[in-house]
């Protein structure tokens, strides 16, 4: 459902989703966010970005979980989100988002 | 996924922090970190004379690494010591990059471990 918000994404989606993200290194949350920090919407920072990328140095920290979690507080959808991740080109994360 | 323990992430810090030796040592002036690193009782006046001894950028550098690489919070205590200068925040990028790279790496390796 496209117009679901991220924020409501139910926890083993997020869950899968910021597995996949956090292990992928080219097509991964980096990406995701450059590309959606060239989205005037829901504008995303190098401070944000930076933010995010320190949540690795904890043990169960993840960067991917950081920048959705910003990109729900700033109102973005799940369709807004599956394009992002069709821009990304991670077809396994698209994936984590399609209903069973 | 597996979880990973205090104790292996102390490992993939102490790594990470080998395997950009060569990356740090290029960017880094160990001078402008001691006293913030000497602040957050990760290295002490001796280790910060150690350090400044050495006769080379390059020396002091690789010394200081050393030490921080011996120490679980050496390498968080590094990254806080470049964002509070905010002009090298690139080398942010390349090691939490880095950390995540070795992450994925010991997940994988858990992850082998416990379907054989």
């Amino acid at each position: 459902e496209r117009s679901v918000k991220v924020s409501l994404l139910k926890e083993p989606v997020v869950r899968r989703l910021c597995e996949v993200l956090d292990q992928s290194s080219n097509k991964g949350w980096r990406k995701l966010g450059e590309i959606v920090g060239n989205d005037r919407r829901f504008k995303v920072s190098p401070d944000d970005m930076e933010m995010c990328s320190l949540k690795v140095l904890q043990p169960e920290g993840s960067p991917s979980r950081t920048l959705l979690k910003l990109m729900g507080e700033r109102g973005c959808t799940t369709g807004h989100l599956m394009d992002y991740l069709q821009t990304v080109g991670n077809a396994e994360a698209l994936q984590c988002l399609k209903p069973p | 996924v597996p979880q990973l323990t205090e104790d292996e992430m102390a490992e993939i810090k102490k790594d990470v922090l080998t395997r950009l030796r060569h990356y740090l040592c290029d960017k880094i002036r160990a001078e402008r970190h001691l006293d913030f690193l000497r602040s957050r009782r990760i290295l002490t006046r001796d280790d910060a004379e150690e350090i400044s001894c050495r006769t080379t950028q390059t020396k002091r550098t690789a010394m200081m690494l050393d030490m921080l690489a011996e120490n679980p919070r050496g390498l968080d205590a590094l990254t806080d010591s470049i964002r509070e200068m905010r002009s090298q925040n690139f080398i942010i990028t390349k090691i939490t990059d880095e950390v995540q790279k070795a992450k994925n790496e010991k997940i994988e390796t858990l992850k082998a471990a416990a379907s054989s």
